[in-house]
């Protein structure tokens, strides 16, 4: 029942989009968002254990369904991955935010993002932190941003996202580590001196 | 969180470079290598040293992002939080911004559906918008708008709920492939008259589509009103959301893509394209609809290609302009697309309704059948849905029933359960205080009185008005055999709406019970009311008694009581032309002309008939083949065809004429019981004696002289041959021809 609509006007918004029509972009993010959020959706209950998200696989069935196979000019495809990454990255923050409002216990399952392998109980909260610090590393580098979302919610290689970007795949593994690193200390800064467990 | 670090102190370029190129160092050496690069800038060291010390500690985002929660997880909520009203059922469809369940309504344990707009979507809307807008839309009341019932935030999920009416939506309906011209027209009507509705209280759809289309038993329902209208506030839920609309693009207008301000016109557009996918089968903006449908009439094309036009003032106003202009286009002659019964299925599947209670709303998702020659048991009427929302209106439910049970027992004509046995029906099988479903009613009645037609109907709000809608149902098969229009009358005097109710059920009842109207009155066609359906009757009698000039004065005087009954104009028509000059007739041609797209497709071809055979014998032919197409399902195939082949049929085509006769002969020997064989034996005798034989015209004249003795209404003219049929087979030349056309 996923309102899919036709490639070409898909294609059509890309092209306009590429040309800087913001309305453009903003009527294309929707639509990425709702296939990716019933595609994603599916995955779960494909592999009902674990959250193996497939996020690339998520992305490119969702380029193939509103775009389709056919040629078309790489830079609107990169737009396309831009928005799908940013999508997902929405899709994430939207859910953990309302988890924080609500906090209702039972209800909506946690989807909780495993930010730092040292503390598996890291609270939801920390997909709102690093959302929040997402916006202040675009402030420094817009570009370490958009590697952030392209390899991190959108799943991409390095060679998809030096490719989108435009750039090399050293770049774009030195932007990665730099992009990392500087969230970290953003996220949490208590590592520096002695933690202060937030929970 | 703490304010931003990693460009405070230093210039984040150096930093940056320092951190690249330490790390191409081996770990070993970094801490060294990055000292005397900062060469004593103290924040330039402090940045690059905290930075390594993150990378070295950082397995930040390197697995992989989770996935978001699924359906079962709304359903959770919604269960645990509304579980004192709906008990929620099988998740029944699902698209990127909402999930939809099957329910049960705890206090009336009725079938609803529950929408849930997915947390995502809710923040992006804000939960004061969406109830606030909501409640515009739940203003809406239309027999083609599904109601609103109940809306609300269940603990963060935003739902709203409707009422299961079962059907399929027009999507899963087009999976089928594309809609007959008919079909497609009852649609395409019911959607405008929808869309008329709500732009005549200022709300615009915004997200006309197949999926927001439920079609039951033929009719359409729109449902989604003032969702789509919904904007996501600002300031909360993020900045991509800004600009986000919960719409469809490949039905959005030019106007509303461009994000321009929209009006109704944007819902005309998205008709027009919905008609265009209905008729072809696909969305395609481009594909010529009158090359891949030839069977549609091109008034009708037409209409589509004006509602979608890219220019925004070149389309029809709003949906009342659609309507105006779909009810002037012609109804179709082409043969129907008729949709195979075994094909029809339901995206809703009713095997759900044992999960959420015995109770379903509504069955009838097969589409309308012919109407019935006989009906094979009494008829039973119901009490009306409450539909209002109001209890204190309940009354009107019993009242309507009560009402129309009486007047049908004061016709004498139809066989009626009394009231109190249809009550004691209904009340037995329920504990009471409950509100049984249309198909429970159905079963109820059948079981408990022996009833073969149900007639049941809901009433609902419209503005101060109420609205009064009446279903005829097949008792067996559970099958709509017809939907009456609804009636509306103000609150304060509702006898009104009860009279005519009563009027139009009569009316229905008795066409539907005289096979002699078989396909003239289709399942969408108004019914008369029954005083103007007696004079019908009894014009139509003296019509097959040939007496043409007391016919016609009988019909136009049916025509007066109830102007909406074509038919009668019609048969007054050609009653005159069988008895007066044709110059005379041209008014009444004129008139039947006018009204010619709320004929059903028989009676256009009947009409086409007489009109074209004194001029072009193929055509008759080929409308006569199709009349007896459409009135096969009446058992009423032979006798159509035959009427034009005498009057075409020169000598020289005798023999094919014979056969027609023979055939006329054999259906009016199949066909033995009073009045209802005195249609084909009149024609048999027409037949015979204007295809030259004076002794077979001698014998079916007196079989109708025998037969026309049966029926009541014919019973006060002496039996016998009628005076008008002349056995001789050289008719004087004046003798006005039964197309009045040809005599002179």
């Amino acid at each position: 029942m996923a309102d899919v609509p036709a490639p070409g006007y898909i294609t059509g918004l890309l092209a306009r989009a590429d040309g800087g029509d913001n309305a453009a972009i903003e009527e294309l993010f929707p639509l990425v968002y709702g296939q990716l959020r019933l595609a994603a959706e599916y995955a779960l209950r494909r592999e009902a254990t674990g959250h193996t998200l497939q996020a690339t696989a998520l992305v490119h069935e969702a380029y193939l369904k509103l775009v389709g196979s056919g040629p078309i000019p790489a830079r609107n495809r990169a737009h396309f991955l831009g928005i799908a990454a940013r999508a997902m990255r929405q899709i994430l923050v939207d859910h953990a935010r309302r988890r924080r409002a609500g906090k209702r216990g039972g209800g909506v399952r946690a989807a909780t993002l495993d930010i730092d392998p040292a503390d598996p109980a890291a609270p939801a909260d920390d997909v709102i932190a690093l959302d929040d610090a997402l916006d202040r590393l675009s402030a420094v580098s817009d570009r370490l941003r958009r590697v952030v979302e392209l390899r991190f919610f959108a799943g991409l290689s390095e060679e998809e996202i030096a490719e989108t970007l435009g750039v090399t795949t050293r770049t774009v593994q030195r932007d990665w580590a730099k992009a990392r690193a500087w969230l970290y200390r953003e996220m949490y800064p208590a590592d520096d001196r002695e933690a202060d467990d937030p929970t | 969180m703490t304010p931003p670090e990693g460009s405070g102190g230093a210039d984040w370029a150096r930093v940056a470079e320092l951190f690249e190129r330490a790390l191409d160092l081996p770990a070993g050496e970094r801490a060294a290598w990055v000292e005397s690069a900062a060469a004593g800038d103290r924040a330039l060291l402090e940045e690059v040293r905290g930075l390594l010390a993150a990378h070295d500690r950082s397995g930040l985002l390197d697995g992989p992002a989770p996935l978001p929660p699924g359906p079962e997880a709304l359903r959770e909520q919604l269960t645990e939080t509304l579980a004192d009203r709906y008990a929620i059922g099988e998740t029944l469809g699902e698209g990127g911004m909402a999930v939809v369940f099957l329910a049960r309504e705890i206090k009336h344990d009725r079938a609803v559906v529950i929408k849930a707009l997915r947390p995502e979507v809710a923040t992006w809307l804000g939960a004061d918008r969406f109830l606030s807008e909501i409640q515009i839309a739940a203003r809406l009341s239309h027999p083609h708008i599904l109601a609103l019932i109940d809306s609300g935030d269940a603990d963060g999920v935003l739902y709203y709920v409707m009422p299961y009416v079962g059907g399929e939506t027009l999507r899963g309906r087009l999976e089928d492939g594309p809609l007959g011209v008919d079909e497609a027209r009852t649609v395409l009507r019911d959607l405008a008259d929808a869309l008329a509705h709500a732009h005549r209280n200022q709300i615009v759809h915004r997200d006309l589509k197949p999926e927001n289309v439920l079609v039951v038993g033929g009719h359409a329902f729109l449902m989604d009103f003032g969702v789509a209208k919904l904007r996501p506030a600002t300031g909360e839920g993020g900045r991509t959301a800004e600009g986000l609309l919960i719409g469809t693009p490949a039905y959005m207008s030019p106007e509303q893509a461009a994000g321009a301000r929209v009006d109704s016109r944007a819902d005309v557009f998205a008709w027009g394209l919905l008609a265009r996918e209905a008729l072809l089968g696909r969305l395609s903006r481009d594909a010529s609809l009158s090359a891949e449908r030839p069977d549609v009439p091109l008034d009708l094309v037409h209409l589509i290609e004006t509602a979608t036009r890219e220019d925004v003032a070149a389309r029809p106003a709003d949906g009342a302009a659609i309507l105006a202009a779909l009810e002037a286009t012609t109804t179709s002659v082409g043969a129907p697309a008729e949709r195979e019964p075994g094909r029809w299925r339901r995206l809703w599947p009713l095997g759900l309704v044992g999960v959420v209670g015995a109770i379903a709303t509504v069955l009838l998702t097969r589409p309308s059948g012919p109407l019935l020659d006989d009906t094979p048991g009494p008829v039973a009427v119901s009490v009306f849905r409450n539909e209002t929302g109001d209890s204190t209106l309940t009354t009107f439910g019993r009242m309507a029933g009560d009402w129309i049970t009486q007047g049908l027992q004061e016709t004498g004509r139809i066989k009626v359960v009394p009231w109190p046995m249809a009550l004691q029906a209904l009340d037995g099988a329920v504990d009471s205080g409950q509100t049984l479903g249309a198909a429970s009613v159905v079963e109820a009645l059948r079981a408990g009185t022996g009833a073969g037609t149900v007639v049941t109907g809901a009433y609902y709000a419209v503005g101060q008005d109420l609205r009064f809608q009446v279903e005829l149902i097949d008792a067996a098969s559970g099958t709509m055999l017809g939907a009456l229009p609804a009636v509306d009358a103000p609150r304060d005097s509702i006898e009104r709406a009860m009279q005519l109710l009563r009027q139009r059920v009569m009316g229905a009842l008795a066409v539907q019970a005289d096979d002699r109207l078989a396909g003239t009155v289709g399942p969408n066609t108004r019914p008369p009311t029954y005083e103007a359906y007696r004079l019908f009757e009894r014009g139509i009698s003296l019509y097959n008694q040939l007496d043409y000039r007391a016919a016609t004065s009988s019909l136009l005087e049916a025509w007066n009581a109830d102007t909406t009954f074509l038919p009668s104009l019609v048969h007054a028509a050609r009653a005159m032309l069988n008895s007066a000059p044709p110059a005379r007739t041209d008014s009444l041609v004129r008139a039947i002309r006018g009204r010619q797209a709320r004929l059903t497709a028989i009676s256009i071809s009947r009409w086409s008939t007489s009109r074209v055979c004194s001029s072009d014998i193929q055509k008759a032919l080929s409308a006569a083949r199709q009349a007896a197409e459409l009135a096969r399902p009446a058992g009423r195939a032979i006798t159509s065809p035959t009427r034009p082949w005498p009057r075409t049929g020169r000598t020289k085509r005798w023999p094919r004429s014979a056969g027609s006769i023979r055939a006329a002969g054999r259906c009016a020997a199949g066909r033995p019981t009073g009045s209802r064989s005195a249609t084909a034996t009149t024609c048999w005798a027409t037949s015979t004696r204007s295809s030259g034989s004076p002794a077979r015209c001698a014998a079916a004249t007196r079989r109708v002289g025998r037969r026309g003795s049966t029926s009541p209404a014919r019973s006060r003219r002496p039996a016998g041959p009628p005076k008008s049929i002349r056995c001789s087979t050289r008719r004087p030349r004046s003798r006005p021809t039964p197309t009045g056309r040809r005599a002179r």
